[in-house]
């Protein structure tokens, strides 16, 4: 369990990070 | 002792000057509370997490981690360090984009609304001051504890070390001194921790120590010591995963944090400070909270948990880096007592006396300056005589706000139909639908289960005012427009490079996360499963 809450972790700001990509191209197009 | 005392008392004054330097370029109005609308990111990723991170996170936090909660505590701090990304983007951006001086003052022409204006300062300035007093209550207990003066003198200076700027210099002095005490207690943060690593005896060596600990089973364990809040892991996990979510959305709309993006010289600066504030908060807390666990390792017996941090400073680190860390301890409550300061002073004079408003921009300054102070006053009177009543608003704490505030802020931006009936019902069922099930539990010593957590029952309430609102009286067509507006860019925001800086950070934030998953893989799960294989 320790070993894959250190995983998620991670994947939380990839995740954030694609949200945010996507936010910064939407934005573009306002 | 006396380096302690010094070190601190130099900070506290060089953050007196520094802050009235600043004041000296405030013009008007827009200058006071605002910043003049020019800052730039350093500024403002400084001022989102000096105001974010306080004497909560280093004493409060720490507690728990050395209590036996490590876990728990760093799962809550990732989750809510992604509330920047969220909130800048879904809401930060668009308030700086309403041109406003306020975040009360935002809802107000979103929806032409005075009683709104009205209730989300009411909203606001209960659970800032709530906040405030339990963080000068931090620092003063701080300075108590490293200078052994009494409780009410230290009271009178930590009011004094960021009250004189705040009112002089508004959010001009905020934001420089903000950022100072960020870069001071991220200094801190870091440089204390290979003394306790090297203390505690290298860093696999107390990895291994605390995975098979005795005297506080579980303390590194994803279950966390199942003596200190749940007796199972699996309820442990949850109350993490539900505070983390609560406090990414305090994060996400929150008068402390949203506040500091009207402050923004552009919209870009606004997305990219997101990025860095998400990045520096997970940096300063999982140094914290690694530190207070290996200095359960080197003693196990400091019986106010909260000042484990203070312990280490004084006993295990070489006197030059300890002042450095009790500094920064300070800096953060410091720096965030201001932000609440300057908050509550600008909703006073900026969105409830409002009429006092003239045509003169010296005579508005000056009236906004004596706001301030007025508000200074009773904060210090407050926190001086210490009142019971004053344990019950302090109980409320930061929750409160995101509970009221989050779903109409978040759909005020996102939502066309969203009516002015809609938002301030939504607001008001928010608050109270938290306040009263928190003040219930308190009074009954009920606790609720995790999934019925005062936040979520306001959160629920608010979704229901919304629903109520709404029905009862549709959205109007001023209030269509404004969504419109707002969601048309500005000409002076339509610049290709500087879109293409903004969306580059994507990639950064991704190294970012695969970095931190690889650090506690390689740092933390596997030579503790190493450990316990043994």
């Amino acid at each position: 369990m320790e070993l894959v809450l250190s995983i998620a972790f991670g994947a939380w700001f990839i995740i954030a990070a694609i949200f945010y990509g996507y936010m910064v191209r939407r934005g573009e197009k306002e | 002792m006396t380096a302690y005392i010094i070190g601190i008392s130099i900070a506290l004054v060089l953050f007196i000057i520094i802050g009235v330097i600043a004041g000296r370029s405030v013009r008007d109005t827009n200058d006071y509370y605002v910043a003049g609308r020019r800052a730039p990111i350093i500024l403002i990723v400084g001022s989102l997490i000096a105001s974010f991170l306080s004497t909560g996170a280093f004493l409060g936090d720490t507690g728990e981690v050395y209590a036996g909660f490590f876990m728990g505590i760093v799962i809550v701090g990732i989750l809510q360090a992604s509330g920047y990304v969220y909130g800048a983007n879904l809401f930060g951006k668009y308030i700086r984009r309403a041109q406003v001086n306020t975040v009360p003052e935002y809802f107000a022409k979103r929806f032409s609304s005075k009683r709104l204006r009205i209730l989300a300062s009411v909203t606001l300035i209960f659970a800032v001051t709530a906040y405030m007093l339990s963080t000068m209550q931090g620092v003063s207990t701080l300075m108590t504890v490293i200078t052994g003066l009494d409780y009410k003198w230290c009271v009178i200076i930590a009011w004094l070390s960021f009250t004189i700027f705040t009112v002089y210099s508004g959010s001009k002095g905020v934001l420089i001194t903000d950022t100072i005490m960020f870069l001071i207690f991220l200094v801190a943060a870091l440089t204390g921790i290979p003394y306790i690593v090297k203390a505690a005896g290298g860093w696999s060596e107390a990895i291994n120590a605390l995975a098979q600990s005795t005297t506080r089973p579980g303390i590194i364990a994803w279950t966390n010591n199942l003596d200190y809040m749940y007796p199972t892991g699996g309820q442990n996990l949850l109350w993490a995963i539900v505070y983390g979510i609560v406090w990414a959305i305090v994060v996400m709309v929150s008068p402390w944090q949203t506040s500091r993006y009207l402050m923004a010289k552009d919209e870009h600066t606004v997305q990219r400070s997101s990025i860095w504030a998400s990045i520096g908060v997970v940096i300063v807390t999982t140094a914290l909270y690694f530190s207070s666990v290996f200095i359960y390792k080197i003693n196990p017996y400091i019986t106010d948990s909260s000042t484990n941090l203070i312990w280490a400073a004084m006993n295990v680190m070489p006197m030059i880096i300890g002042v450095v860390l009790l500094t920064g301890i300070l800096s953060a409550g410091v720096s965030s007592a201001s932000t609440f300061l300057s908050l509550i002073g600008s909703t006073l004079t900026n969105d409830i006396l409002v009429n006092k408003k003239t045509d003169s921009p010296k005579k508005n300054l000056r009236i906004s300056r004596i706001g301030m102070g007025v508000v200074g006053v009773i904060v210090l009177v407050l926190a001086f005589f210490n009142p019971p009543q004053i344990f019950w608003i302090m109980y409320f704490g930061g929750t409160v706000i995101a509970s009221a505030w989050g779903v109409v802020a978040i759909t005020s931006v996102w939502s066309k139909k969203m009516s002015e009936s809609g938002a301030f019902w939504g607001m008001l069922f928010g608050f109270i639908g938290c306040v009263i099930p928190k003040t219930y539990s308190a009074l009954s010593g009920i606790t609720l289960p995790i999934y019925l957590d005062p936040f979520f029952i306001g959160i629920v309430m608010s979704v229901i005012g919304i629903l109520v609102g709404n029905k009862v009286k549709k959205v109007s067509i001023t209030a269509i427009a404004e969504y419109e507006k707002l969601h048309v860019r500005p000409e002076s925001e339509k610049d290709p490079q500087n879109d293409r800086i903004t969306y580059r950070l994507m990639y950064i934030y991704i190294i970012f996360g695969i970095l931190l998953g690889l650090f506690f893989v390689i740092a933390y799960a596997l030579p503790y499963m190493k450990a316990i294989s043994k």
